[in-house]
């Protein structure tokens, strides 16, 4: 019964992320309690609960109280095991390829409005459609508990931090807003991505970074579809609903357009008011 | 965010907000008298910073006299009960030595001071390396989110200001500015309760000699005023309880309302009641043009 391990390791390193916290893991080792044999345990700071493949659950979004649990640990096991479909959305990123370089790297100059423009209005073809997610719900073969969206960008996982808007990694396939829908109406248990979320990656802006600062309009446009995203996010969507996420998923090609059982569970931490996001190690049985 | 496209402070204010900074359009005398001020013989010739802001406060002393309308408009900036919270003065004069020039100017608003730790009373910001995941700081051209300065310290400058010495405003870099106490008003009761506890972790960036981290309130309110004051960065700001991380969310929610941009073209300085204000700024294209990089002056002073 092979296994596929899904995810990325938690290394002594900063995971593939951005923002200026320092994601990386510190751990101190200390003489184990007991008397007679010498034991050995180890701590670990600076752990955060996204770092590298991890679940999100309704409480990392402020406002969605209704269907949060107290704690990650409190969320029964059977949420996240059974049977997954991977879905191929893989293709929808040849609108975006164009403008990043072989390594993934954004290639538009700051000043290149017209460029930036162009590639601002790609995004909206990286939407995973309604239609698209009804006809994988058909041809499931028995009752799937989730959706793992394959992306291929976990081949561009690196152990160090970027700017938000500068590695394709963050510009992943989303979901549009009535294909979240379709996911909820399914009570779809969770979904998840080999990615670094699930998103509308306009969200990778906020308007005054160096790639648009020096174009108005490019801006405006940002900042315009920023707020509409505020409640319609992926996140607001599924969270919302109760549909829990995976993130940074390492899902490997031969498995795509399966179906196969899967378990993720997070750690047993019922510490109230731990109900955002949980580190796990989740596995593909093929 | 109302957002100022292109727009300058200089005499006519295009800032398109719910209030408006105090502006200040330096008259041609004010601007002369400035002029020789910075090159006044009672400076001497070293270059040494206290020396300079020391000669500075003498001299800006019998300005006061002179000055009387910028005087009394840089006064306001420590009435208790009715600061404006921000000061742009523009058309200042083209000087030599900069570093006297921004002296001066504070001296005129209060005493100047300096940190432990945090290099001279005046220092340059000028981007030298901008590295992916690094804290935003006066040496990389990285976004600035709206923030206080040295909100790492227990007690942070009341006054900050940032003299526009070369700043291009077609390499961005535009300064953005928000007022806590409009900013207040579009937070609920149980929110401003929330950042009123102090259960805000604030780290200190690695070029800073003094303690690690400070925790603090992000809101209070000013002993003789009962005005509020605000500490914040949002950068590595950790937080004790789920309530306050919320009540943080909302908070830049609420600032976003009541932000706004504007270019800080050269010779120009905008003096901002650190206790009040937050200023920011975009990212800006290092040289994008070929021209003079970005370079402003940052002063910090003791409220009178």
């Amino acid at each position: 019964m092979p296994v596929i391990d899904a995810s990325h390791p938690i290394m002594d390193q900063s995971p593939c992320t951005f923002g200026t916290v320092n994601h990386r893991p510190t751990v101190s080792y200390y003489e184990g309690e007991a008397h007679g044999i010498s034991f050995i345990t180890s701590k670990i700071d600076n752990l955060y609960s996204n770092t590298c493949t991890h679940v999100d659950f309704p409480g990392h979004l402020v406002g969605i109280s209704e269907n949060a649990k107290e704690a990650v640990g409190a969320y029964p096991l059977e949420r996240f095991i059974g049977k997954v479909l991977i879905v191929d959305v893989s293709k929808k990123l040849e609108a975006i390829r164009p403008f990043f370089s072989s390594q993934g790297v954004i290639s538009i100059s700051p000043g290149d409005n017209t460029t930036l423009a162009k590639f601002l209005a790609s995004l909206e073809n990286l939407a995973i459609s309604e239609e698209e997610i009804q006809s994988v719900l058909a041809s499931a073969k028995d009752d799937i508990k989730g959706i793992l969206f394959y992306t291929g960008l976990s081949s561009y996982w690196q152990y160090r931090p970027f700017q938000s808007w500068q590695y394709i990694y963050f510009f992943s396939p989303f979901l549009s807003t009535a294909a979240c829908q379709v996911l909820a109406n399914h009570k779809m248990s969770f979904v998840g991505v080999d990615s670094f979320q699930l998103e509308d990656p306009i969200v990778n802006f906020r308007g005054d970074e160096l790639i648009v600062v020096l174009d108005s309009e490019g801006r405006r446009l940002i900042r315009e579809r920023l707020d509409m995203i505020n409640v319609y996010s992926n996140h607001h969507l599924l969270l919302g609903n109760d549909i829990l996420i995976y993130e940074n998923l390492k899902i490997p090609v031969n498995v795509v357009g399966t179906q196969c059982g899967f378990s993720g569970p997070p750690l047993n931490l019922q510490v109230d008011g731990l109900n955002d996001n949980a580190l796990v190690r989740p596995y593909l049985i093929v | 965010m109302a957002y100022v496209e292109g727009g300058r402070i200089s005499g006519d204010s295009v800032v398109k907000k719910t209030s408006r900074p105090l502006t200040h359009v330096l008259s041609a005398l004010e601007k002369e008298t400035l002029s020789w001020a910075c090159d006044a013989p009672c400076f001497s010739d070293a270059e040494n910073l206290t020396q300079i802001t020391a000669e500075a406060d003498h001299i800006s002393c019998g300005l006061k006299l002179g000055m009387r309308d910028l005087h009394s408009k840089t006064k306001l900036l420590g009435n208790a009960n009715a600061s404006p919270g921000l000061l742009i003065l523009s058309n200042l004069p083209i000087v030599e030595n900069p570093f006297r020039l921004v002296a001066i100017i504070a001296s005129l608003a209060g005493n100047i001071v300096s940190y432990p730790g945090e290099g001279e009373h005046i220092i340059a910001i000028k981007a030298q390396q901008t590295i992916p995941g690094e804290r935003p700081n006066f040496k990389n051209a990285h976004p600035f989110y709206l923030h206080t300065d040295l909100s790492y310290t227990d007690k942070p400058p009341k006054l900050m200001g940032l003299y526009s010495r070369h700043n291009d405003a077609e390499e961005g870099g535009f300064s953005v500015f928000a007022d806590v106490r409009e900013a207040v008003k579009h937070l609920s009761e149980s929110d401003i309760e929330e950042l009123q506890k102090p259960q805000f972790l604030f780290p200190a960036p690695s070029h800073f000699e003094g303690p690690p981290a400070v925790i603090h309130s992000i809101l209070s309110r000013g002993p003789k005023s009962g005005e509020w004051n605000v500490r914040f960065r949002r950068d590595n700001l950790g937080v004790l309880t789920r309530p306050g991380i919320e009540a943080v969310i909302r908070f830049i929610a609420a600032l976003k309302q009541v932000s706004f941009e504007m270019s800080l073209d050269p010779h120009t300085i905008a003096l901002a009641d650190n206790r009040s204000f937050l200023h920011g700024r975009t990212a800006f294209a290092e040289g994008y043009k070929g021209g003079e990089p970005r370079c402003l002056y940052r002063v910090y002073a003791e409220l009178r």
